[in-house]
């Protein structure tokens, strides 16, 4: 178990250092693929931990841009600030859905698909609505001067970091709760919520506190892209594009694991910007296509994910030494 | 007379919305799973309704009779293939393959048609018919005349044959109508059949009333979604009365509320059902 917890550090390190060493497109891509693995893991604490599936991420990564950017465009805030109160605004969205939710008893898929109708709400709303943009979306004049302060970076690198920073935060706060009281309430209602309110569990607390931190951090996240584009626009950051993208990563790393989505999104987000850079410039839709089937494919060979069907089989095998610490190594 | 003219073309969109959902709800009620993929087949049964037109040189009126078999056999092959292998797992891993599935469709149709807008014209492009008073596409009118029999044909089928009850026996209890004999493995790719079939049976019709790109097929899904959910799922009556609504709403919000704010109204009354009517809420649960 501590061998497999070395490599596995070892792997991570690497993997952050590798963009550095392989130029300005592959650190493009290690950005966009730190933001979406802290979304996915952000997904994951309420979808994997406490089985409150959402469709409708892309209202909270939304919310995060269009707050940080309107702040900043009309008043001159920081980013940083911009951030923060565009978590905390998606963060008190996801309270109150949460609380909708228990509160008229949407359980299960169809909150997911309440969630899914907010989106798209919101979606609509931004794209109609004159002083946020309508669907033209808002270009920012970037911060002066160029800094960690401002949230600019001339070189992608700079931008890397940040992401890097949000991915950390996200699996603080997954590890966090998976580990703490906090988590052990998000599975008690994951798996029997009638029972968990008979030991007195509170449903309505564990779904309304699971939404507000995926909110909060899904929001970081998409104020974190919104300053990095430059521009904010309703069908990059409200459109269904993002929820389904956290969602394949999620599923296809592992959900429920603190890991799982941030492996699926490693593997799966510079695959598909691979097949884009490979195909997608002489056939248009090739990459989608092949995108498609390897999703299709994933889902059919790990049928619960990367991160749990190789804890299992690393499980099995020590199970089969009989290896008293083989169990825990899954 | 404008509140009129909105509800005469509301009803029209309800009931072919109506038809388009049929699908989607005959594939959720027997196999539990909500088709994800159901729009981009759509889509896909429209191009294909294209294709025989511009190769083929037959009218989409009469290009249902190779389309709807080729939907259908598409369907079964779905729940063979993609559906069966995965559907006791997360009930998310199947939304995933299907959403998988209409990703590898829309690139199909981008690479092979291209990006452009496209509509396919038929013998009644064109003409305008009055009903009662209101102007509307004779492709709309036919659409909704077909969607009615359809609507009919399936109600029927599901209440009187053997296939519908079959198929009942399976959604209200899968193991005690493998019991009685029924095999459940296959109503269910027969279901799949027919839910994916419906498509291929107005699809091409609705090449000419819808403009036809390769990422249209998400948005019909959620649409067929709000349908699905606000009917409930169950009857074929209730997604009727719930295609009517949905088709009213967005009619009459686009032409009431300012801009383009009226494409709210399906998605508002369907966050006002999901509240309003828990049970419709319950039942989906328990689905696992």
């Amino acid at each position: 178990m501590k061998k497999a917890e070395f490599w596995a550090a070892g792997l991570v390190v690497a993997a952050c250092l590798a963009p550095f060493a392989a130029g300005r497109y592959w650190l493009d891509v290690a950005f966009m693929a730190a933001v979406y693995a802290g979304v996915a893991s952000a997904w994951n604490v309420a979808a994997g931990f406490s089985g409150t599936f959402s469709f409708g991420h892309g209202l909270f990564f939304g919310i995060g841009a269009y707050t940080s950017a309107m702040l900043f465009s009309a008043l001159g805030i920081s980013p940083w600030i911009g951030l923060a109160a565009g978590a905390a605004l998606a963060g008190a969205a996801g309270a109150a859905i949460g609380w909708l939710g228990t509160r008229y008893r949407v359980g299960g898929l169809s909150f997911a698909v309440l969630t899914l109708a907010f989106a798209e709400v919101a979606l609509l709303f931004v794209s109609t609505f004159d002083p946020l943009g309508a669907s033209r979306g808002i270009s920012i004049a970037p911060p002066q001067p160029p800094g960690l302060l401002s949230m600019q970076f001339e070189s992608a690198a700079g931008f890397f970091l940040v992401a890097l920073g949000f991915l950390a935060l996200c699996q603080a706060v997954a590890w966090a709760i998976d580990a703490a009281p906090l988590g052990y309430r998000y599975r008690a209602v994951r798996e029997n919520e009638t029972a968990a309110q008979a030991m007195g569990v509170s449903p309505a607390l564990v779904r309304m506190s699971a939404m507000a931190a995926t909110g909060a951090l899904t929001a970081a996240g998409g104020s974190i892209y919104g300053f990095y584009l430059l521009f904010v626009e309703p069908r990059t950051f409200f459109g269904p594009d993002v929820t389904i993208k956290v969602i394949l990563f999620a599923l296809v790393g592992g959900i429920g694991t603190v890991w799982g989505p941030v492996v699926g999104t490693a593997l799966l987000y510079p695959a598909g910007e691979w097949l884009r850079a490979v195909f997608g410039g002489r056939v248009p839709g090739l990459d989608i296509l092949v995108y498609g089937s390897l999703v299709i494919g994933c889902c059919l060979a790990f049928p619960t994910g990367i991160v749990g069907g190789v804890g299992r089989r690393l499980a099995a095998r020590a199970g089969r030494g009989g290896g008293a610490g083989g169990r825990t190594a899954g | 007379m404008l509140l009129f003219a909105g509800i005469i073309q509301g009803v029209v969109l309800g009931v072919i919305l109506a038809l388009v959902t049929s699908g989607m709800v005959l594939v959720y009620r027997a196999t539990g799973v909500i088709n994800f993929a159901h729009g981009s087949l759509m889509a896909l049964a429209m191009y294909a309704a294209y294709d025989v037109r511009r190769y083929g040189g037959v009218d989409p009126l009469l290009s249902w009779v190779a389309v709807a078999p080729l939907m259908g056999f598409i369907g079964w092959g779905v729940f063979r293939w993609i559906v069966r292998p995965i559907r006791d797992r997360h009930h998310l891993l199947v939304v995933q393959a299907l959403l998988g599935l209409s990703f590898v469709i829309e690139a199909f149709l981008l690479m092979r048609y291209g990006a452009d807008l496209r509509s396919v014209g038929n013998v009644f492009s064109g003409r305008v018919i009055r009903l009662m008073g209101v102007g509307v596409e004779m492709t709309r009118a036919v659409a909704f005349v077909v969607s009615l029999a359809g609507l009919g044909g399936l109600g029927l089928a599901l209440k009187h044959s053997d296939w519908g009850r079959r198929l009942r026996a399976i959604a209200a209890d899968e193991m005690a109508a493998e019991l009685a004999g029924i095999s459940v493995t296959g109503v269910e790719g027969q279901v799949w059949c027919v839910g994916v079939g419906i498509l291929g049976l107005v699809g091409p019709l609705l090449a000419g009333v819808f403009k036809l790109t390769p990422d249209m097929g998400l948005r019909y899904t959620i649409l067929a979604l709000v349908v699905l959910i606000v009917g409930g799922g169950r009857t074929m009556a209730a997604t009727v009365a719930s295609g009517l609504l949905v088709g009213l709403s967005e009619t009459l919000g686009l032409l009431y509320l300012p801009g383009s704010y009226g494409g709210l109204t399906p998605y508002a009354l369907l966050a006002v059902v999901l509240m309003a009517r828990p049970a419709v809420a319950a039942r989906m649960v328990r689905q696992r």
